[in-house]
């Protein structure tokens, strides 16, 4: 273990010295205090910190980002370059050792720093949302609606699976779809047709929305139903209509009546009282507009329950350390690239592989589409191939990709959505317990083989 | 030793390379314009933040903008509005001289926006958060663009002025509020604005001010900031200004600086427009509509002049048809109503711009419902003297449309014809007159004549108003008053009216 003490010594010393981690290093300060005094909001409290969180965390964690990668391809890349690797390797040290302290060495840096960023930001944070800037009923609402964390639950899926084959069956009844249509085709599109028809609204008609809470709602937290809609008409007036939450047969239960445009987030606070005992929350719309017009919610996006879980500092911190784990997945890509290749090819190697795994979304989308080179019904059979290869390699990248592919926790601690210890623990597991063992594996073995004594 | 020497060598060089290409900039740059090398003039007057970021990104300014348009489209699209301001501000300042970016950014977060927020204070601060981009940024770096110029007022005449959007009172009220409290009145005093210390420096020079100023700091007033102030900083402001000079200097250098610093407005312009347009109300956006179009003028030629001169007289005859209100801050009461007194000067503004623009069929086809909307206003205020001039105007100018009507005949016409489709100002205006008639003849003693005017009134009230009732959103947009408020502002008129003196 000493051993490894020593060379995360080392490994931090020689990140310090490097011009460029410096350079990054400058960039971060400036960061951190130049953002927060000239950002400018939408003029109000809750825009304010979602701004400084986003901004300068958001900046401040990119220049890591990219310092961590550099720090880490530079690692053991120069020390071949240097030849001090030679002083080591010809000490009792394994491979194993030297990958460690050096992962260790940039990490213990990162941690350092980002736990910087997040204490300064905290504190400018605090600073400009001190008691004297704000009324007091700013204060109560920094308080009680804007630094806290919230879980978001959406609504309880309804199984519209019968439904939906009952309407396959009409559809090929009726001939609506060429019979060599395969079914993997159809059904995904009566399905969003079905979702859509069953959570719309007609004309003076309500629908209906069950929400499974995770636990027994504190007494004193309202529950903030943050919903949005599209209309069937090419309108951006406001739209009437009136929510009522609690047991529907209880003529007492919650009500309020809305005008509100289509297409833009609303909130409104549900008295925590009208929970059933079994945790669960009944919502009712009711399209009371003039004009008959149907109101379209997509359950999955546009009705969000958000439940009081706890206070922002906490969540802060989750979110916080979620990235560390991040940063030091970074560092472990960097390391073992160093181990492969020289300082430019494996920083970008690792930028490339970087700039993959933010595109996770999107190489989904690529994995789960029919990729097609040709119109189908012309596509030769070189054309075919290409496309199942092509399909194929989507796929596995996909598979590779979506365990370390997570959504950013700033995004969420800024608008003070509630992130689970799951979710840190998941990132744990994931980024240093699975990939970072299997990037070890890969780098110590390349190093244990590696020539590293050539003349110059 | 000698590796300090050469660095010494090389930074001095560096200095003196540095001074010489600093001195020969200004030449490069007037070659680069005479010898037409370049489309733009160069950027004077920025921030340093600004000529580094289009000076030293060169080309890549353009590509940055674009990524960030895209990421504020994105977030627009997901209803994320908070970071918009900040995204406007930098695409804008990442090319300052691309006037369609401050005018689609400002039309963005005043009109798509500001209609996402269901409060009417939300609303308002996205409208000024358009009018702050084109004013403070788009017509600091375009000063001598006359389109900037005309979308800059027709945010003030349409989004501020208009009728379209469901919170436009609150607009028109809290605009109102603030430029009372700035200007004190209709408008500043011009001349104590002239005197007034237009610097710092000169007015601490001024016996009395540094111990004001102490004693404004320790009741929480920092009025040295040049920033609007609220209403109660205001108060205190004048509590402790009292009659003494001191404080009379300290609250004209605030008006002045606030008003040229902050709204980039100048008090000699403001007076030199008033003297061309006759006198027009600060606290109306009406008002501003017309400074901003015509402070456009000296830059604009051909169509781009026909805009602005059509934004100054629909002004004017906005003004004319609601340039006037009651207004009681104590209360929140804010009831805007004609003010025939603009007759003269709207005419006027109509008649330069038909004999400029004769071609143009659109200023006559707008002189002409200009004429006919102010008739029936002055018909219904009793101001016949004035009705008869509009009505001969309407003889000479559009003698078909007269057909050879009385003026009873031709107004008890316009009136049938337009109920349907009145405009809430108008149909205001229209109930308004009917009652300012119903007293005039009360007082008068002429009780049935006064009877058949309240009569009309209440009918036209409730001819406009009762298909509104059925439709919230409508009705919260166009409604009018209730009809014992506006009762109310007729009598006060009628007061006023038979308490100044002069002919009728």
């Amino acid at each position: 273990m000493q051993a490894v003490w020593a060379i995360v010594l080392i490994s931090m010393r020689n990140a310090v010295r490097s011009k460029i981690v410096l350079v990054l290093l400058f960039f971060l300060l400036l960061t951190l205090i130049g953002l927060p005094l000239t950002v400018r909001g939408d003029g109000t409290l809750s825009g304010h910190v979602q701004l400084l969180l986003r901004y300068t965390l958001g900046l401040a964690l990119l220049i890591l980002s990219l310092a961590t990668v550099w720090a880490s391809c530079a690692a053991v890349s120069s020390d071949i370059r240097d030849r001090q690797i030679q002083l080591v390797i010809s000490k009792p040290v394994r491979a194993v050792q030297v990958w460690l302290g050096q992962w260790l060495g940039v990490s213990l840096l990162n941690g350092g720093l980002w736990v910087l960023c997040i204490l300064v930001t905290y504190g400018a944070l605090r600073w400009t949302t001190r008691p004297a800037m704000l009324s007091a009923e700013d204060q109560e609402t920094l308080a009680t609606e804007i630094l806290v964390a919230q879980r978001r639950v959406t609504p309880r899926a309804r199984d519209l699976q019968a439904e939906v084959a009952r309407e396959y069956q009409a559809a090929r009844a009726r001939g609506e779809w060429p019979p060599e249509t395969p079914t993997s085709q159809i059904w995904p599109v009566i399905e969003r047709h079905v979702s859509a028809r069953a959570n719309a609204v007609a004309p003076g008609g309500q629908n209906r929305w069950v929400f499974q809470l995770p636990r027994r709602v504190p007494p004193d937290r309202s529950l903030i139903l943050r919903y949005r809609f599209a209309v069937s008409v090419l309108d951006m007036g406001a739209i009437g209509g009136i929510w009522r939450a609690g047991p529907p047969n209880d003529p007492r239960r919650f009500r309020e009546s809305v005008r509100v445009a289509p297409l833009a987030w609303h909130s409104i606070a549900i008295p925590p009282e009208w929970v059933a005992a079994d945790s669960t929350l009944t919502v009712e719309f009711a399209n009371v507009h003039e004009r008959p017009l149907m109101v379209l919610f997509d359950p999955d996006n546009d009705l969000r329950l958000m439940v009081y879980e706890g206070g922002f500092l906490a969540n802060l911190m989750r979110a916080g350390l979620s990235l560390l784990f991040h940063l030091a997945f970074l560092s472990a890509i960097g390391i073992t690239a160093g181990t492969f290749f020289s300082i430019p090819v494996a920083a970008l190697t690792s930028f490339y592989l970087l700039l993959l795994l933010n595109a996770g979304r999107f190489v989904r989308r690529l994995a789960t589409r029919e990729v097609s080179l040709a119109d189908t019904t012309d596509a030769g059979m070189l054309e075919q191939v290409v496309a199942a290869v092509t399909q194929g390699i989507y796929r596995i990248l996909d598979i590779v990709i979506r365990p370390v592919y997570a959504e950013n926790p700033l995004d969420f601690i800024a608008v003070g959505e509630w992130i689970g210890w799951g979710e840190v623990g998941y990132q744990f597991v994931v980024k240093i317990g699975l990939y970072g063992t299997i990037l070890l594996g890969l780098g110590v073995w390349h190093l244990a083989r590696k020539e590293v004594a050539l003349p110059a | 030793m000698k590796s300090v020497t050469v660095t010494l060598l090389v930074l001095l060089l560096t200095l003196s390379l540095w001074g010489v290409s600093g001195r020969m900039h200004p030449e490069l740059q007037a070659l680069r314009q005479t010898h037409g090398l370049t489309h733009t003039a160069p950027l004077e007057n920025a921030p340093p933040l600004v000529v580094f970021s289009t000076v030293a990104l060169g080309g890549f300014s353009g590509l940055i903008a674009d990524f960030l348009w895209v990421r504020a489209a994105q977030l627009q699209m997901d209803g994320q509005y908070f970071e918009l301001v900040q995204l406007a501000d930098w695409i804008t300042r990442l090319q300052p001289r691309f006037p369609e970016g401050w005018v689609y950014h400002a039309w963005n977060l005043a009109y798509n926006i500001s209609v996402m927020f269901d409060r009417p204070e939300d609303r308002w601060r996205w409208v000024r958060h358009g009018v702050e981009l084109l004013r403070d940024g788009g017509l600091r770096y375009n000063p001598s663009d006359p389109n900037l110029h005309r979308e800059l007022g027709w945010l003030f005449q349409h989004k501020i002025g208009g009728t379209l959007d469901q919170a436009h009172m609150y607009y028109k009220y809290a605009w109102a509020q603030e430029m009372d409290i700035l200007l004190g009145g209709r408008a500043p005093d011009y001349d104590a604005l002239a005197r007034a210390p237009q610097r710092r420096a000169e007015l601490l020079a001024l016996d009395g001010v540094p111990a004001l100023l102490d004693t404004l700091r320790a009741a929480g007033v920092e009025p040295l900031h040049y920033r609007p102030l609220s209403p109660a900083e205001w108060r205190e402001l004048a509590k402790q200004v009292g009659d003494h000079p001191a404080g009379i200097a300290v609250l004209n250098h605030l008006r002045l600086r606030i008003l040229t610093d902050h709204y980039r407005m100048r008090p000699d312009r403001m007076q030199q427009l008033e003297a061309e347009i006759g006198p027009v109300d600060w606290r109306l956006p009406q008002a501003h509509a017309a400074y901003w179009a015509w402070s456009g003028l000296p830059y604009a030629a051909d169509f781009a002049e026909l805009t602005l001169r059509r934004m100054i007289f629909q002004s004017l005859a906005d003004a004319f048809r609601h340039g006037r209100f009651v207004y009681d801050p104590e209360h929140d009461l804010f009831i805007p109503s004609p003010n025939p007194d603009l007759l003269p000067y709207v005419m006027q503004a109509y008649q330069e711009a038909l004999a400029e623009f004769t071609d143009q069929g659109a200023v006559r086809t707008a002189y002409l419902n200009f004429l006919n909307n102010a008739l029936t206003i002055l018909y219904t205020y009793h101001r016949l003297s004035d009705a008869r001039l509009i009505f001969t105007e309407l003889q000479e100018r559009y003698p078909g449309e007269v057909d050879g009507r009385s003026l009873d005949a031709y107004v008890v016409a316009l009136f049938v014809d337009r109920m349907e489709d009145l405009s809430e100002m108008e149909a205001h205006a229209f109930v308004e007159g009917g009652f300012y008639q119903h007293y005039f003849w009360l007082a008068l003693g002429e009780t049935e004549r006064a009877a058949g005017y309240e009569r009309l009134a209440l009918q036209a009230w409730n001819r406009y108003m009762v298909p509104r009732l059925d439709n919230p959103e409508w009705l919260e947009r166009t409604g009018l008053p209730p009809i014992t408020t506006i009762r109310t502002a007729a009598r006060q008129q009628v007061a006023e009216t038979l308490t100044t003196p002069g002919p009728r």
